[in-house]
């Protein structure tokens, strides 16, 4: 770099400035020019900052999706603010120039449209596919003297004040939605659930571990590490059926109790994008979990895969949208 | 009672703390928040009294101090200008992009603090900004937005 | 464990990790020398290159960006008095009046040596003491941590000078205030956001420090008119770099102190290293004597002493409940916790045993980092001051942009530069008034966690305050915290208790 002239400099930076110009013009023109569908390139737009879950995932897919030659190149651009919502209306307003891109979400956007997080929905996007989810899971430290859920459900009809349960974020999100609605499930007002909210996941964790709240509500994902490392035990799982990564957790539905929960993780288009088009990206996506170069990405974060393309992707999301809204006017979240 | 630089703050903080728990009461609550210990309004509704009797007390106490030191020369309107400019910017990272804002924004900058040489403040927040915009978005890989006029206008 | 030892020595001695604490401390030095950009940014900037590397390189590469920006961040402070990180905001109370004295250089290699220490200190105490000093984090409750935050808000008194303390103590309220803007983390309803989206998330820690200090810092510069200082002279010479024995002396005790309070408190989850360094700062300050608590705050040699090493102590012990429960204690664990788990790394307490060479090779490699720390900074000064010969005219646009694109390059939200040039000017305005800044960051800081924690604590004793005296951690800390605020009370008696006992044992008396 040293070595540069000023003259290269001034070279570099004017290079730089067509460059901008030249970037956006073969964006739009490349979105405009699909016809055959193949996708060469996806520009990822992550609505939370760098490292968190969002970001693995936009990250892990671009990296399987290149690595294993179905796709040339991937850029990525994190935007965060108002709970993603920056992000959503990013891409709302730039859509005419956004057919490239391709937005990752999850749970929260249904949750955080339904309480006005955000003006937007599901809706105001395309939603492509959702590629992987993580189930709830129930949490007591190793030595806890509740054993199972029915021991969970008995503590409950009791004096729900102590059968507390912990979670690693806000009162209304998920971690407290999912007790709400397995309490609900057995017969019992979730209104009067106490919940204790931790700022994240691994805090909750803590807490658990230290004595101070007896059982956790978190994603089967971060319960599995810990329980694998004999701290804790799993008394069961929010999964329609038992996952082969945990094929001693019992799910709720095998205890007689209806509730499945899936937090997916999936990705979205701008809004207008032509059907085409987002049939092809849910294609790309489809495809990749035959590559083993996902399969590495997806078994060291622990991920499972739950495919969900298109129009399935979307009522999936309507059904969830309807599912957490009843549930949310009932606590009176709404 | 005169009005010194200790009493001025206090006025402020004052108003504040009354505003701050005035905007208190208007968080929502969830239902069943009446028989909890705490809500979302209980720290507020703490801060703002605290606040308020605080900054009583400095109104009452507040002493004179030797008001000489205000004579002090201020240059108030590079420092409003840089303050409009850094407005400017902020406003025009979306539309124009990071490279020519960030540019204009430094030569705005050496302009306002008097630096005229015209080829200097070219040459210095062209190749400076190049540089750091290549190693941003060549080097580390950072995804900068392109600025929307030009996406605009060349989509 | 001396297998352990021995495994990451080896992992950390292979010449492409060696490289990696090389290149890592070489670029956080730079990049944390640039006013505005802490080791936050420079991680955050860092991740992505770090996605092609072996888990324990890319862990190394980014532990040593995070010592050499806080390194590299101390320098801007002293030198331009323009901290690049919250961390060393303490640096600069007596770093920059060293460095305006023409005791930049010598300012330069207290920070440095200080550095070194404390980071040497710490890193033997985490080899030695991780897996017990994990086992007393983990026990800590709710309750303790309530009881730690108003321990930590009752240091304000120590940093408020005389006819300050109500002043500092409204500011500290105004950080608290400015603290609760945002989605309540715990009700998830919003508060003082007035409908705007840019609200929610709440008031970035990163973008008020920039904006009460660095940004601020700059324009009061250019409010005296200092742009049109032209030949300053006295900042482009450095002096000396060299410490006299009387001086190693005086700095010695405070060093070996805050390095152990720095690393204790960087082991506590939600503290960090600035919490560590105003700590260090408020300790040494009460403990100085009448006439060196004088030059606190003007140039003092153990007030730069301190917090340095404290910062230093604290980021090496924020390592511990990062590696050994996967709690990140501050911010920037909180982005590499977000890598590792990216590499497929889950710290916790099973990192020891699945992967003891990441576990290990970060401790050792801190060693190596502090050692390229002190051989590349100190003969690097020379050549990093040069960039205080650069015009003002011409330097401070850059500072301004610097502490700007700080705050952008993490968050990539342009409305935070508007947000920040309204923080901006309110600071400047209150620091016209003389009110002091640093109390409304301790109180923002500390405000969110203590509403989380005494509320969290409330719901679990179902609604009762009596935690507060029937759990032994909490009550412990509350008598600590009842005992700083009633010593200044009792200075004077204290003085003269001394004074005899210093008589009678025939120490010297000043």
């Amino acid at each position: 770099m040293k070595s540069f002239t000023r003259r290269q400099l001034l070279l570099t930076a004017m290079s730089g400035l067509a460059g901008i110009a030249m970037a956006s013009a073969t964006l739009t023109a490349q979105a405009g020019g699909h016809g055959g569908m193949k996708i060469d390139t996806i520009h990822f737009l992550i609505p939370g900052g760098a490292g968190g879950g969002w970001d693995g995932t936009a990250r892990g897919t671009g990296e399987a999706l290149t690595k294993s030659g179905l796709l040339q190149s991937a850029s990525y651009q994190n935007l965060s603010g108002g709970g993603g919502g920056k992000a959503i209306a990013h891409l709302i307003e730039t859509a005419d120039q956004s057919h490239g891109t391709l937005m990752v979400n999850s749970t929260p956007i249904v949750v955080r449209s339904l309480t006005k997080v955000f003006p937007q929905s599901f809706r105001d996007l395309t939603p492509v596919a959702g590629i992987i989810a993580d189930y709830g899971a129930f949490v007591v430290k190793n030595d806890s003297p509740i054993k199972t859920w029915k021991d969970v459900v008995a503590g409950f009809k009791d004096n729900p004040r102590k059968m507390k349960f912990a979670g690693g974020s806000a009162k209304g999100s998920l971690d407290h939605l999912v007790p709400a609605a397995a309490i609900k499930a057995e017969g019992l007002d979730p209104k009067t659930l106490r919940y204790v909210p931790y700022d994240a996941g691994g805090k909750a964790m803590a807490g658990l571990l230290s004595g101070e709240t007896q059982l956790l509500s978190t994603g089967l994902g971060e319960a599995l590490e810990m329980s694998k490392a004999g701290q804790v035990r799993i008394l069961a799982v929010t999964a329609p059926e038992r996952l082969k990564d945990a094929p001693n957790v019992p799910t709720l539905v095998e205890m007689g109790n209806a509730t499945v929960f899936a937090n997916w993780r999936g990705f979205f288009g701008a809004p207008g994008i032509s059907k085409d088009l987002a049939k092809s990206y849910a294609d790309l996506l489809g495809n990749m979990y035959n590559t083993p170069e996902w399969e590495t990405v997806r078994a060291r974060n622990g991920w499972v895969n739950v495919y969900k393309p298109g129009d399935e992707f979307y009522s999936f999301l309507e059904d969830q949208e309807k599912t957490v809204g009843n549930l949310m006017r009932e606590l009176g979240f709404l | 009672m005169t009005l010194n630089k200790e009493r001025i703050g206090a006025l402020f903080f004052l108003v504040l703390s009354i505003a701050y728990g005035y905007f208190g009461s208007e968080i929502k609550l969830h239902p069943g928040d009446e028989y909890e210990a705490m809500t979302a309004r209980t720290v507020p509704y703490f801060l703002a009294l605290l606040g308020i009797g605080l900054s009583f007390f400095l109104l009452v106490t507040g002493k004179s101090h030797d008001e000489a030191e205000t004579s002090e020369q201020r240059e108030w309107k590079p420092v409003a200008l840089l303050i409009g400019l850094t407005l400017v910017y902020g406003l025009s990272l979306d539309w124009l992009g990071f490279l020519l804002s960030t540019i204009l924004f430094l030569l705005g900058g050496f302009y306002i603090l008097g630096e005229r040489r015209w080829m200097v403040n070219l040459s210095v927040s062209i190749i400076f900004v190049s540089i750091f915009w290549y190693s941003l978005t060549q080097l580390l890989e950072i995804y900068l937005a392109p600025g929307r006029l030009f996406a605009g206008l060349f989509g | 464990m001396l297998e352990g030892i021995l495994t990451g020595f080896n992992t950390a001695i292979m010449p492409t990790n060696l490289w990696m604490v090389f290149l890592g401390c070489f670029v956080g030095t730079f990049i944390g020398m640039l006013p505005g950009l802490g080791p936050i940014s420079a991680i955050a900037l860092m991740i992505p290159i770090t996605y092609g590397l072996e888990p324990a390189s890319g862990i190394i590469l980014m532990a040593g960006v995070y010592y050499g920006a806080i390194f590299g961040a101390s320098t801007s402070s002293i030198l331009i008095n323009a901290p690049g990180c919250s961390a060393t905001v303490v640096t600069a109370f007596d770093g920059y009046p060293l460095a305006s004295q023409g005791f930049a250089g010598k300012a330069l290699a207290i920070a440095a040596y200080s550095s070194f220490t404390g980071g040497t200190i710490a890193a033997i105490f985490l080899l030695v003491a991780a897996p017990a000093l994990a086992k007393v984090s983990l026990s800590f409750q709710s309750a303790d941590y309530f009881a730690l935050m108003v321990l930590g808000l009752s240091a304000v008194a120590a940093f408020s000078g005389r006819g300050q303390v109500v002043k500092a103590m409204l500011m500290t309220v105004f950080g608290l205030m400015l603290s609760t803007v945002g989605t309540d983390r715990a009700t998830g309803v919003e508060r003082f956001t007035f409908g705007s989206i840019d609200l929610l998330d709440g008031i970035s820690f990163l973008l008020l420090a920039m904006a009460t200090f660095a940004l601020a810092e700059a324009l009061m510069a250019v409010l005296k008119g200092e742009h049109r200082e032209t030949d300053d002279t006295d900042m482009s010479k450095l002096g000396s770099m060299k410490l006299s024995k009387e001086e190693v002396k005086e700095i010695a005790p405070t060093v070996g102190r805050s390095s152990v309070l720095g690393f204790l408190i960087g082991v506590l989850p939600g503290a960090g290293g600035t919490i560590a360094a105003f700590l260090a700062y408020g300790v040494d300050r009460n403990l100085a004597k009448a006439k060196d608590k004088l030059k606190f705050g003007s140039g003092s040699l153990r007030g730069l002493a301190a917090p340095e090493s404290a910062n230093n102590a604290a980021s090496s012990g924020s390592f511990v409940p990062l590696l050994t429960l996967g709690i990140p204690g501050s911010g920037t664990t909180a982005i590499m916790l977000g890598a590792l788990i990216s590499y497929g790394i889950q710290p916790g307490p099973r990192l020891f045993v699945d992967n003891p060479e990441v576990f290990w090779s970060v401790i050792i490699s801190m060693y190596i980092g502090n050692i390229v720390l002190l051989i590349l900074n100190l003969p690097l000064i020379p050549y990093i001051s040069r960039l205080l010969i650069i015009p003002r005219p011409i330097l401070i646009p850059m500072i301004l942009l610097f502490s700007i694109t700080g705050v952008y390059l993490v968050s990539f939200n342009s409305m935070d530069i508007i947000i920040m040039a309204g923080v901006c000017l309110l600071a400047i305005v209150l620091r016209l008034l003389t009110f002091p800044m640093a109390p409304l960051l301790l109180g923002f800081i500390l405000g969110g966690m203590m509403e989380d924690n005494l509320r969290r604590a409330l719901l679990i004793n179902d609604d009762s305050l009596s935690f507060l005296w029937e759990r032994p951690i909490t009550l412990t800390i509350m008598i600590i915290t009842v005992l700083v605020l009633i010593a200044p009370l009792f200075q004077a008696t204290l003085k003269r208790i001394f004074k005899i006992e210093k008589d009678g044992t025939g120490l010297p008396i000043d």
